[in-house]
C-alpha cells in the first residue's frame, strides 16, 4: 500500500496502554490519531474526518455511548463506521451500543489483534 | 330416535293439510301442533319452544311470508320449512333468500316431507354447535387477551418500579408525570387512543435513565456540557428498550420528550408541529414535576414559581398551545386551592 493512500483511523481510549497498542497493531496499515475521551472524539471526528472509530466505553469527561450517540445523529459524521470496544462482555451494552446508539461493532477486551484488523477491513468494504 | 324431543308447528288455513302433516310426522317419533293462522303460531311460539315450523305460504290474513321475518327475527333458532303449490316455487325460492331452511310443494310426497324435516333438523343443529363453538372461542380469545394485557401492564409497571428503585430523586415521577400528561390531553379533547398512548409513554419515559451514570444523575451541583450530553442519552436509550414492547407512536413520544419546540435542544433535528403531539405535552408535565421536586442540584421550587418558568419557555422550549392548556388546568386548580384556603 502506498504511504499516501494510508486511511485514517480515531482510536478512543482513557488508558494510553490501550491506545498505544491499537495504535502499533493499526499502524502497519492505517493511520492512526488519537483521542482520551468522549468530547476529544467528537472534535477530532468533526474536524478530521477518520474512515473508522475504535471507542473505548467507560471514559471519564464524555463516555463512548455518549459519543457514539452524538457521532451517529450528526447528519455529518453518522456515515462514520464506529466499533464499540470495551472491556464489559455484556449482552445489554452490546444491544445499547448497536441496536440503539447505531455502533456498527461491539468487541470486548482482550481482543485479538487480528480479528480487530479483519472487522476494521470489512467495514470500510461495505462503506 | 330423538324425535320425541323435537317439537314441530305445523302452520296452515286448511284442517285437511294439517292433520295429513302431523299424521305423518307422529308416525315417524316427532310431536306436533296445530296452528290455522300466523296470528295463532306467533302466539303458539311464545308458549313453547318449536325446533321446526312448517308454513304455508298463502293463509287469508297475515301470509306465511309476512310472518317469515318475523320468526326469523326473534325465533332465530327455530328452522322453518316453507309449504308451497307447485305453481308458486318461484315465491318459496324467495323465502329461502329470506332464510327459510327448505320448502315442500303440494300435493306433498309425505316420505319427501319426512326428509326435508330430517335435512333442516340435522343442519340447523350443526349450525347451532358452530354458534355454540364460535362463541366459546370468542370468550376464550377475549380471556386470553385480557390475560395478555393483564401481564403487559405488569411489565411495564416493574420496569418503572425498576427505576425509580434505582433512584431516590425520581420516586413516583413517572406516575405524576403520567397524570398530569393525561390532564393536558383531557384539556386538549384528545382521543382515547391518544390519551393511552400519552399515558405509556408518560410511564415510561425515563426508562432510558438505566443506562446513565449513577453519579452523573445524582450529581450535586450543575452539570458539564458532556455530563449534560450524557444524561440526555436517556429519551432515545428509552424509546430503544420499550421499541419491542409498544406501538411505534409511544416510541416516538419517548424519543422526543426533550425535544425544544423551537429546535434548540440537543441533538435535534424537527421542531414545532414535526415533533409528535404526546412529546410536547410530555415536556410539559415532565418539566413541571421535575421542578416540583427536590434535585441532588436544588431544592424543589413552589408550584407557583414553576407555573411562572413555564410560561418563560413557552414558546421556546414549550409549546405555546400545550402550555397553555396546563397554564388553565393549573389556574383553576389554584384557585379552587385558594377557596379552600379561605374556608379553613
Amino acid at each position: 500500500m502506498v504511504a499516501t493512500e494510508r486511511k485514517k483511523v480515531l482510536v478512543v481510549d482513557d488508558e494510553p496502554g490501550v491506545r498505544q497498542l491499537v495504535s502499533k497493531i493499526l499502524s502497519r496499515e492505517y493511520t492512526v490519531v488519537e483521542a482520551k475521551d468522549g468530547e476529544e472524539a467528537i472534535n477530532v471526528v468533526r474536524s478530521q474526518s477518520p474512515r473508522i472509530v475504535i471507542m473505548d466505553m467507560m471514559m471519564p469527561k464524555m463516555d463512548g455511548l455518549t459519543a457514539c450517540y452524538a457521532i451517529k445523529k450528526d447528519p455529518a459524521t453518522r456515515g462514520i463506521p464506529v466499533i464499540m470496544l470495551t472491556a464489559i462482555d455484556q449482552e445489554l451494552n452490546k444491544k445499547l451500543s448497536t441496536t440503539v446508539m447505531g455502533a456498527n461493532r461491539y468487541m470486548t477486551k482482550p481482543f485479538n489483534a487480528q480479528e480487530l484488523l479483519t472487522t476494521i477491513r470489512q467495514l470500510l468494504d461495505t462503506v | 330416535m330423538a324425535n320425541g324431543e323435537c317439537k314441530i308447528l305445523i302452520v296452515d288455513d286448511e284442517a285437511s293439510i294439517r292433520k295429513l302433516l302431523r299424521r305423518k310426522l307422529a308416525s315417524v317419533g316427532y310431536v306436533c301442533q296445530e296452528a290455522i293462522s300466523a296470528e295463532q303460531a306467533l302466539s303458539s311460539l311464545k308458549d313453547d319452544h318449536f325446533r321446526l315450523l312448517i308454513l304455508d305460504v298463502n293463509m287469508p290474513g297475515k301470509s306465511g311470508m309476512d310472518l317469515l321475518p318475523e320468526i326469523k327475527m326473534y325465533y332465530p333458532n327455530t328452522a322453518v320449512i316453507m309449504a308451497t303449490a307447485v305453481a308458486e316455487t318461484s315465491i318459496a325460492v324467495e323465502c329461502m333468500k329470506r332464510g327459510a331452511e327448505d320448502y315442500i310443494c303440494k300435493p306433498f310426497n309425505l316420505d319427501e316431507v319426512v326428509m326435508s324435516v330430517e335435512r333442516t333438523l340435522d343442519k340447523t343443529e350443526l349450525q347451532a354447535r358452530i354458534r355454540e363453538y364460535q362463541g366459546s372461542l370468542e370468550q376464550k380469545v377475549g380471556e386470553q387477551t385480557n390475560e395478555i394485557r393483564k401481564l403487559f401492564l405488569g411489565a411495564i409497571e416493574a420496569l418503572v418500579f425498576a427505576l425509580e428503585a434505582k433512584d431516590k430523586y425520581t420516586g413516583g415521577h413517572s406516575r405524576r408525570v403520567a397524570d398530569i400528561s393525561v390532564a393536558i390531553g383531557n384539556e386538549l379533547g384528545l382521543s382515547g387512543d391518544d390519551i393511552a398512548d400519552l399515558k405509556w409513554a408518560s410511564l415510561l419515559h425515563d426508562v432510558g435513565k438505566i443506562a446513565v451514570d449513577q453519579m452523573i444523575q445524582n450529581k450535586p451541583g450543575k452539570l458539564t456540557r458532556e455530563e449534560y450530553e450524557h444524561i440526555m442519552i436517556h429519551a432515545h436509550v428509552g424509546a430503544g428498550i420499550v421499541k419491542p414492547v409498544v406501538n411505534e407512536r409511544v416510541v416516538d413520544i419517548i424519543e422526543h420528550h426533550h425535544d425544544h419546540f423551537d429546535g434548540s435542544g440537543l441533538h435535534q433535528e424537527i421542531a414545532r408541529e414535526k415533533i409528535p403531539l404526546g412529546a410536547r405535552i410530555l415536556a410539559v408535565a415532565d418539566a413541571y414535576d421535575a421542578m416540583t421536586s427536590d434535585r441532588p442540584y436544588r431544592a424543589a421550587l413552589s408550584a407557583g414559581e414553576a407555573v411562572n418558568e413555564i410560561r418563560t419557555c413557552t414558546g421556546t422550549q414549550f409549546d405555546p398551545v400545550i402550555a397553555n392548556a396546563f397554564l388553565n388546568i393549573k389556574a383553576s386548580e389554584m384557585s379552587v386551592g385558594r377557596k379552600d384556603n379561605n374556608n379553613s
